[in-house]
């Protein structure tokens, strides 16, 4: 249960869901789920495509993290986002000013940053600010 | 599938180690203390064990962690990781083999040595691999807060007050149990005024980080009477692992956790539970964090869904209410010594039912209920065991 190291080839292989927000939909049935599975959650099925998410969504829920983990500045705003259409990611708020700012409810778009450093590499990955109605 | 647990095996012995920062004790110290405990509780001896089943994650590697510290010559030894739901596993398997008529007498011991990790919290919950958020277990669970104040309605000050009386509550029955790690009688004012770990949570809302280890001797209904005259058997041993739906749909609403409501709804059906509030006289649940205990409430149909602030208000859960939960303390005075959570809770009721829980003895329970929830409200690993006379 150790943090793979930055060179890990885990890295490489989830590039694409990752990095490029690629989910799965369902043939059979159309469901869209992010991550992606190798079976439909909803009907079983295994015909399955790729599916390109929007890098936008709404905040699902959150928290003001003070005691993050290592190598992270508190506080960090750990965010739950239903992406529209469908699919779900996990991930930090950044660029907000007052905590009080960030909602349930609230519009949110991707922007890929810098998340933290491990083992003197740079570790990126996508995180959410708001965006004006 | 017709199977049933249900008065087909029982425990006869259980053990516990005290829980704390057990800096002078590691694994194997904790599993020959509780393991003797319930030797001697079921007046047996090491020899008479036929097989083993261990809960572990972090502190074991395999059946030989157990066959070691306890000399066992050359049995059959399991190891279960199931997330915080090990030490249930444990448990389960080791009923299964008996009521398979495999064997007659085994052991499950559930144990953790937390604090050899080094780490505060739980070592390993921040991985970046993934899509998983940057998050500790104190941050996916102060989301789930987040989430049911609102749903619900209430304010932050409402919220954490409601969630502030689960610490109260737990750390008064604790400060009765000479095993608990933390024995600190709390107020709500001062749970209120805590640091901040994971907004809404504060430091009383979260578990402590705890070593300690807990042993059930368990053997056939038929043979039970034979080692003591008060066997408690088992009624329903659940386990319910999630397909990760919670990641993976929208349709999850982080207020309640569906794996803990199926594992309840098949642990009630196992033991013939019509009515789980009237009929369970008792809980051990998982309040790894308060809020957990709150939607555990729900989930296991104590409180109906978004009302459990009432009961909580009205004390249903207290040592001397209707239906009290976490008798012992609770993860919240045991920290979560993760394998060993699920036996430690057997154990308290193992007590209770027997008559011997001392200064927090409830009055005549007829059937306990024992809840672990592993991992995160996304994607949990749920166990419910019910035992009585």
């Amino acid at each position: 249960m150790t943090q793979p190291a930055p060179a890990s080839p885990v890295f490489w292989r989830f590039n694409p869901e990752v990095f490029r927000l690629i989910g799965i939909k369902c043939q059979d049935c159309g469901h869209i789920s992010y991550p992606r599975t190798k079976i439909c959650h909803e009907c079983g099925s295994q015909k399955l495509e790729e599916y390109q998410l929007p890098k936008r969504g709404t905040i699902h829920t959150f928290c003001v993290n003070w005691a993050p983990p290592p190598t992270f500045e508190p506080p960090i705003m750990p965010v739950i986002v239903d992406l529209e259409g469908g699919g779900r990611y996990q991930g930090l708020m950044t660029e907000f000013g007052a905590p009080e700012d960030v909602k349930i409810g609230a519009k949110v778009e991707m922007v890929l940053r810098k998340l933290t450093t491990d083992r003197g590499l740079n570790v990126y990955g996508y995180k959410f600010r708001l965006v004006e109605e | 599938m017709s199977g049933s647990i249900k008065d087909r095996v029982a425990i006869i012995g259980m053990g516990c180690t005290r829980f704390g920062e057990l800096w002078g004790k590691g694994p194997s110290d904790l599993i020959v203390e509780a393991v003797n405990e319930a030797l001697a509780d079921a007046g047996i001896e090491i020899k008479d064990i036929e097989a083993a089943w261990a809960g572990s994650i972090f502190s074991g590697h395999g059946g030989r962690s157990v066959s070691e510290p306890l000399r066992l010559q050359f049995k059959p030894v399991s190891h279960c990781v199931n997330a915080c739901a090990s030490g249930h596993d444990a448990v389960r398997n080791a009923s299964y083999s008996v009521a398979a008529g495999i064997y007659d007498i085994v052991l499950a011991v559930g144990f953790e040595k937390l604090k050899d990790e080094g780490t505060s919290g739980l070592p390993g919950m921040d991985n970046l691999t993934h899509t998983h958020a940057v998050a500790t277990m104190p941050g996916m669970f102060a989301m789930m807060a987040t989430k049911y104040f609102h749903r619900y309605g209430l304010s932050p000050q409402e919220g954490k007050t409601m969630l502030a009386k689960i610490s109260v509550k737990s750390h008064y029955n604790g400060s009765m149990n000479p095993k608990a790690h933390l024995r600190n009688v709390l107020t709500v004012e001062r749970v209120l005024n805590a640091p901040i770990i994971a907004w809404p949570l504060g430091l009383f809302d979260c578990c402590g980080v705890s070593d300690g280890g807990a042993a059930a001797i368990i053997t056939s209904a038929e043979l039970a009477k034979k080692f003591r005259p008060d066997p408690v058997y088992i009624k329903a041993l659940q386990i319910c692992a999630s397909p990760t739906s919670g990641r993976l749909t929208t349709d999850y609403d982080f207020t309640h956790v569906e794996e803990g409501y199926r594992a309840g709804l098949a642990a009630y059906k196992e033991a013939g539970i019509k009515n789980p509030r009237k009929e369970i006289s008792m809980a051990e649940v998982h309040d790894c964090f308060s809020i957990t205990e709150a939607v555990t409430m729900e989930d296991l149909q104590f409180s109906q869904r978004g009302k459990v602030k009432e009961d909580i208000d009205a004390g249903t859960f207290e040592l001397t209410g209707a239906l009290p939960v976490q008798p012992d303390g609770g993860l919240k005075c045991f920290g979560h010594p993760i394998g060993a959570s699920g036996i430690r809770m057997l154990y308290e009721l193992y007590l209770q039912l027997q008559g011997r829980a001392d200064k927090r003895q409830i009055k005549n329970p007829k059937l306990g209920l024992a809840h672990n929830m592993g991992h995160e409200p996304l994607a949990p690993t749920v166990s419910v065991c019910i035992v009585g006379l």
